[in-house]
């Protein structure tokens, strides 16, 4: 098959990525949370190849594991043999974050509706994930899970549409949250506890090639207390997080700081403590029409909430 | 330093240094050194001395007069401390320097 020879091509929007493997499994794995992808065909340029292989030799025998080869090179310790889809995925993350330097790559969950994109920037364990997933299913699209791919030349935001890659109590969260929601097989005992990978919906798979506008950053940070709570964010300070949020701003220097810089002028700046999920998405979808593309004037609700 | 004492003397010039990239953003904002590709945030009072020796080098003595002329009554006792403070801060974050620093430079 494709992958055990030639490779599969994937097309995630701003990045291309070729992937090859000797492991039967992830073929059935990839079908599952890249559903929507188009197979192509391992021809013409790729950002990425990444190739998927069980360790061999004597540790092989003892503790089976399977080994990511990025361009014949192995840049990651090798993972237990059952979790080659979590590696595979990480793996990507990892090449994608180290060697992309022709975009601005924010650590941000991205989505978008009617061209408008809510980044939001944080820290692992903020809730990032879920809220992002839950978004998707409500309505707005995904443009990343992991990269706020910024375009250096006019700030508007690439798509690097991957599956989202949910951890622990997150999985069983989106399940019950939308039980159509497909979401690939659970890999217990990672690194990270137990990770399943949603697929992104086939809409949003083909809208991978738009762009979208800034129009809103949003901190979201889970708290199990709060119900949804937002307060404004200068935008000074919002620049300074997501800089330091950032994969490769210190390596772009002045580019980069022209397209954050651009990216935050237009963008309105919030952080969200939420612990209601379906009332988090209502928060965010009411601030996102509340608020104007920079050329007009906010409207007077959205004074008034910044007041409250 | 000590409060209420001058640092330098009356005849030291403060100047911008050159090619720093200043965003606006709502009434602060981000400067970017282009020597050592810094980012800076700055509030409004620096923001606004920054500007004044973009312009052209100047004196503390000239610095604390502007700041008399923007500052609230109540806070106007304090501005030869608000104008040391900013002009030592935005010199050590190396955006400024002064022609002690540099004799040439600002001429």
């Amino acid at each position: 098959m494709q992958l055990s020879s030639s490779g599969l091509g994937i097309d995630f929007g701003a990045a291309r990525s070729r992937v090859r493997t000797s492991l039967p499994a992830v073929a059935g794995m990839i079908r599952t949370v890249y559903a929507g992808y188009l197979a192509e065909d391992s021809e013409g340029m790729f950002d990425v190849t990444v190739e998927l292989h069980r360790v061999r030799g004597l540790r092989g025998h003892l503790r089976p594991q399977c080994e990511l080869l990025c361009d014949g090179v192995r840049e990651l310790e090798p993972f237990p043999l059952h979790t080659p889809l979590p590696l595979l995925e990480w793996g990507t993350n990892y090449v994608i974050a180290t060697r992309m330097f022709c975009f601005l790559l924010l650590h941000a969950g991205v989505v978008e509706r009617g061209g408008r994109a809510i980044v939001m920037p944080a820290l692992p364990g903020s809730g990032k994930s879920t809220l992002t997933a839950a978004l998707t299913l409500r309505g707005f699209r995904l443009l990343s899970d992991e990269f706020g791919v910024v375009r250096l030349a006019d700030a508007r935001l690439l798509r690097m549409l991957r599956p989202l890659a949910l951890k622990n109590e997150s999985i069983d969260v989106i399940q019950r949250f939308e039980p159509s929601a497909v979401i690939g097989p659970r890999f217990p005992k990672t690194q990270k506890g137990t990770v399943a990978h949603l697929a992104p919906q086939a809409s949003h798979v083909d809208a991978r090639h738009e762009v979208a506008n800034p129009a809103l950053v949003v901190f979201p940070r889970f708290d199990p207390s709060a119900g949804v709570e937002l307060e404004p964010v200068q935008k000074t300070r919002a620049f300074a997080r997501l800089a330091v949020n950032s994969f490769n701003y210190h390596a772009l220097g002045p580019d980069a700081f022209d397209a954050l810089g651009q990216l935050v002028h237009e963008s309105s700046c919030w952080q969200l403590r939420y612990g209601d999920l379906e009332g988090a998405i209502k928060a965010i979808g009411e601030l996102l029409d509340e608020t104007r593309p920079i050329d007009g004037s906010a409207p007077a609700a959205l004074d008034s909430q910044a007041a409250a | 330093m000590t409060e209420g004492r001058s640092s330098t003397s009356p005849e030291v010039r403060f100047a911008s240094v050159a090619g720093l990239t200043v965003r606006h953003l709502d009434n602060e904002a981000i400067v970017f050194d282009p020597l050592s590709w810094d980012a800076h945030v700055l509030n409004p009072a620096a923001l606004a001395v920054l500007e004044l020796l973009q312009e052209r080098a100047r004196s503390e003595a000239e610095i604390v007069s502007f700041l008399l002329d923007v500052l609230l009554a109540e806070e106007q006792p304090q501005a030869a401390s608000h104008a040391r403070r900013l002009l030592e801060d935005l010199k050590s974050l190396g955006l400024i320097r002064s022609d002690q620093d540099c004799p040439v430079a600002n001429r």
